[in-house]
């Protein structure tokens, strides 16, 4: 799926979720603002949980890639460590972030970016979400969408997030969204190729 | 005898037609002797003894539908002056009985709308002729043909036959009297030998009778006060004194649809007393009794509720009611008064939805039904019907359900299957609803009635794989709701599941531990943030060696699972130590894990990946003393130059540099020694393989990481690219995946470091590349 007529197509990024090992679901609020048939793709980091959110987050979208997190091993629907997804212009790569030495470093996920000629990279394990850039290349982290604990966060409650984002031709429109206290807080802005 | 009614039925209908026909033509020619005795004819066919109930009907029908054409001409023949009484007089010459009558009936009607003589004179006068018809099923027909007739010819209130046509209290007898005459007709059919044939036959009718009914309930005049004091009252007579359980039931239901829900509301203590002690015994009360409470439960939460509670007790009418039924000694069977219990407590919770007392008292009466029975007594279906009884109040009322004392002696009467699905439903509720468990004793209920999942019981019946791993992960979700701001009692509560968490075996542990474990996690956070623990349960030794021993548990079974959780709790006390209180404690640990990596994971894939993240965590380590952090980072160091692949060998040992280099420590020295290590390395694999150098690359990058921080040799570096350079034509030979990958990050490579000069960043000046 790529080129122009990407323009407009809604993409949901999100992850770590752990359903059953650290979180018992996701808020309805987060469930009823995606809805069905909104989207139009799924990207996953990783780490989902239980088999009844893994189906859920299959058909929120026509397009679910999802990527293997630590601790998915015993999901045989996953079947990728990383994945490369072409959306209009842009080129993703979703890969889960465990498998980085150091975590969450741009430089060292900028080698994974160059050799696979990618201009995003979608990745989750810190359980903190994060948009930035290095040296022209643009790294998201959606957090998790459960507010699943997180060993690398000082703080015990943690906040449900996730990214959303708007392919707008050569650029993208970013939509950071977090629970707090059961509202959605959004901040917003726009990345170029 | 199927062919016999479709010949006496094809007949009868046939004569119908033929003789209606003269019947049209004789009207056209304004022959009215001739058209009368032509109707007559027709109507003869009503006579036969031959037809079914349901056949009688059709013919029935095709008939009535041929006397509309000759009440219309009598219309006309009245407005062209013909006088009625001799209408009235003449039709009365038919010989036979039944012609006779419905031809009166007929003329009747249309005399009615005359205005020339009351309604009621004629009606009454109809109503004593048609007597004289004491076969079931004709008098029954010629009954409906007088309803269908005059049911606009009632003196109602406001209505033109109003006044000295009579008025409401004469509509009102009228049509009782009708009714009541068609019901003892209706409850005296006949028809075939066979009992379950001849109630078929029955029913088939029953609309006949249900339309006096609706007929009243129809009437302007029938107001809340009419209805309680005159018309209730006759037709709870009628049905009481038949006798007759198929009659009884239709009334009862007919009554129920026919009149508001506003009525019943206030005539409910009537209705209930005649269902429950005046009806005979085969009458399925339950059924009405379901209906009404549905009727109810609708018309309440449609309505201002508080009407309903306010002014009739609802509640209590039903509930006295019930509670006669269950103790009375009749025969009811028990099934159906379960049904009847989980509906009550259906429309208890929806019309009194937060009255924990009620469902108590519900509860109450629905145990000691359960006591008195049999084992055997309880079905598939009983069963069914107990775990609804105990799941439906989940959905609508907190968890402090669980802690009636009427709860666990309910679910003893399941079996281990039934026992489980509550315990499901439990769970999906408590979480669907949010619930926050903070309370010891409803988790101690709770953890009561989950049994069937956290333990194997007695009666314990094997589940498929699929379903079992569900229910754990159901399982392992609640646990993720306890939640109290006072950490002693979170941390207790925690406990009583860790407790029982212990009793259940491995293949439940696999789940429940992992949650558990991240749920002692998450409280030694809030403890550090609380500033520390102030109570010798929850001091971080004692919940270190917890977690520990959990983690160990599963080592044996899931080694992987306890390696990469020991690396979540080497995290963990790396948020709450700070300082380094437990540094032998974490140097176990991170020794536990090195163990678990070397002599029981075989898969050289999964060791890379595992490899990669324990040297992750242990980059993050702040509470591990010098000496010991040494030792662990060296040990993992050495693993990485264990590794099955030259390659994986060589990127191992350079990701092993950041154990040394981070936030926490800066040994550039070990750095430098990861460097060498891996230039080692790929120096012995490149002469066999050109692409190798894709190794060389990598290491080159990781070089510039650290470019700006640690001092490197230029000439170390300089060496680094000469060889790749040198390679580099050999490789890229192929042109397949690998190579194009190898050249991408090639011209990367030397894009970064001409960017990196152009930024005028001191070290890359040197650097030709």
């Amino acid at each position: 799926m790529a080129q122009e007529s990407n323009y407009g197509d809604i993409i949901l990024l999100c992850g770590d979720l752990h359903v059953g090992t650290r979180m018992q679901k996701i808020h309805e609020k987060i469930v009823n603002v995606l809805g069905v048939n909104k989207l139009q793709h799924v990207l996953c980091t990783g780490n989902v949980g239980n088999k009844e959110t893994f189906d859920w987050l299959k058909q929120i979208s026509p397009n679910f890639h999802c990527v293997r997190g630590q601790y998915d091993d015993e999901n045989n629907e996953i079947h990728n460590d990383q994945k490369v997804i072409q959306i209009g212009i842009w080129k993703i790569l979703l890969i889960h972030g465990h498998q980085f030495v150091p975590w969450n470093d741009e430089e060292t996920i900028s080698v994974f970016l160059k050799e696979n000629s990618c201009d995003i990279a979608v990745f989750g394990n810190s359980h903190q979400s994060l948009i930035s850039k290095f040296e022209r290349k643009y790294f998201i982290n959606p957090g998790t969408m459960s507010g699943a604990y997180g060993s690398i966060k000082q703080d015990a409650i943690i906040q449900p997030e996730f990214v959303i984002l708007e392919c707008l031709g050569d650029e993208m429109g970013v939509y950071k969204y977090k629970l707090v206290n059961g509202e959605l807080l959004i901040e917003k802005c726009t990345i170029t190729k | 005898m199927e062919e016999d009614q479709e010949k006496y039925l094809e007949d009868a209908r046939k004569v119908v037609k033929e003789q209606a026909y003269f019947m049209r033509a004789s009207l056209e020619k304004a022959q009215l002797k001739d058209a009368l005795r032509y109707s007559s004819a027709m109507l003869s066919e009503l006579k036969t003894s031959l037809l079914s109930p349901r056949n009688y009907y059709i013919l029935f029908m095709q008939v009535f539908d041929e006397m509309r054409i000759l009440e219309n001409y009598f219309k006309e023949e009245y407005r062209r002056g013909r006088k009625m009484p001799d209408l009235y007089e003449s039709v009365q010459h038919a010989t036979y009985v039944i012609p006779r009558l419905y031809l009166l009936i007929t003329v009747g009607s249309v005399f009615i709308q005359t205005h020339e003589i009351g309604a009621k004179v004629i009606l009454l006068d109809l109503l004593e002729c048609i007597k004289a018809i004491q076969h079931p099923l004709r008098g029954l027909f010629i009954r409906y043909y007088f309803l269908k007739l005059c049911k606009d010819r009632l003196p109602d209130t406001g209505s033109e036959y109003e006044g000295t046509g009579g008025n409401i209290d004469d509509a009102i007898e009228i049509i009782i009297r009708n009714l009541s005459e068609m019901n003892k007709l209706w409850i005296r059919m006949q028809g075939s030998k066979d009992k379950s044939k001849r109630e078929r036959e029955r029913l088939d009718l029953k609309v006949t009778i249900g339309e006096n009914v609706t007929r009243l309930s129809n009437l302007e005049g029938v107001s809340l006060d009419t209805y309680k004091t005159k018309v209730l009252p006759k037709i709870i007579d009628i049905i009481t004194s038949s006798k007759d359980a198929i009659s009884q039931t239709y009334l009862m239901d007919c009554t129920i649809q026919a009149f508001p829900d506003e009525y019943h509301l206030q005539t409910l203590q009537e209705l209930l007393k005649v269902c429950t002690t005046q009806l005979e015994p085969t009458v399925d009360i339950k059924n009405i009794f379901i209906n009404l409470m549905g009727r109810l439960a609708d018309f309440a939460l449609n309505n201002d509720m508080g009407t309903f509670n306010s002014e009739v007790d609802i509640y209590s009418m039903f509930k006295q009611n019930i509670d006669k039924m269950l103790d009375s000694n009749s025969q009811i069977e028990f099934k159906n008064l379960l049904d009847l219990q989980v509906a009550f407590l259906n429309f208890t919770l929806r019309c009194y939805p937060s009255n924990s007392e009620y469902v108590n008292d519900i509860l109450k009466s629905c145990c000691r039904l359960c006591e008195r029975q049999n084992e055997t007594d309880f079905t598939e279906e009983c069963q069914k019907n107990i775990v609804k009884f105990l799941a439906m109040p989940l959905d609508t009322m907190s968890l402090s359900i669980l802690t009636m004392n009427e709860y666990p002696n309910l679910m003893k009467h399941l079996p281990f299957q039934k026992r489980r699905q509550v315990a499901i439903k439990i769970c999906q509720a408590v979480i669907n609803l949010n619930q926050v468990i903070d309370d010891l004793k409803i988790t101690e209920e709770l953890l009561k009635f989950i049994q069937p999942l956290l333990i194997t019981q007695n009666d314990y019946v094997e589940i498929p794989e699929n379903e079992f791993e569900e229910e754990q992960q159901l399982v392992a979700r609640t646990v993720h709701l306890v939640q109290n701001a006072d950490l002693a009692i979170h941390n207790t509560i925690l406990q009583q599941f860790i407790a029982r968490f212990q009793q259940g075996e491995i293949n439940r542990q696999k789940y429940t531990y992992p949650a558990a474990i991240f749920a002692l996690f998450r409280l030694l956070q809030l403890i550090a943030a609380q500033g520390g623990p102030q109570t010798q349960e929850t001091s971080y030794k004692v919940l270190f060696e917890q977690i520990r021993g959990l983690i160990d548990v599963l080592q044996a079974n899931f080694p992987e699972l306890a390696l990469k959780l020991n690396l979540n709790f080497l995290l963990c006390i790396n948020i709450v130590d700070q300082a380094q209180e437990f540094d032998e404690f974490s140097y176990d640990i991170g020794t536990q894990v090195i163990t678990i990596f070397q002599d029981e994971i075989g898969d050289s894939n999964v060791k890379v990946v595992l490899l990669n993240q324990i040297m992750s965590t242990f980059a993050k380590l702040n509470c591990i003393s010098g000496e010991n952090f040494d030792t662990l980072a060296g040990n993992a160091t050495q693993q990485a130059a264990k590794l099955l692949k030259k390659n994986e060998q060589a990127i191992g040992v350079i990701n092993a540099a950041h154990m040394f280099y981070n936030e926490n420590i800066k040994n550039a020295q070990r750095v430098q020694e990861c460097f060498k290590k891996a230039i080692k390395i790929a120096n012995q694999s490149i002469g066999n393989n050109p692409k190798f150098v894709y190794v060389f690359i990598q290491i080159l990058n990781k070089y510039f990481y650290f470019f700006e921080q640690v001092e490197f040799k230029e000439a170390e570096i300089q060496e680094v690219i000469k060889i790749i350079n040198e390679k580099l034509p050999k490789a890229l030979q192929d042109n397949d995946e690998q190579s194009k990958k190898i050249k991408i990050l090639w011209t990367a490579t030397q894009e970064l470091v001409r960017e990196r000069k152009r930024r005028s960043i001191q070290a890359y000046q040197q650097i030709n590349i």
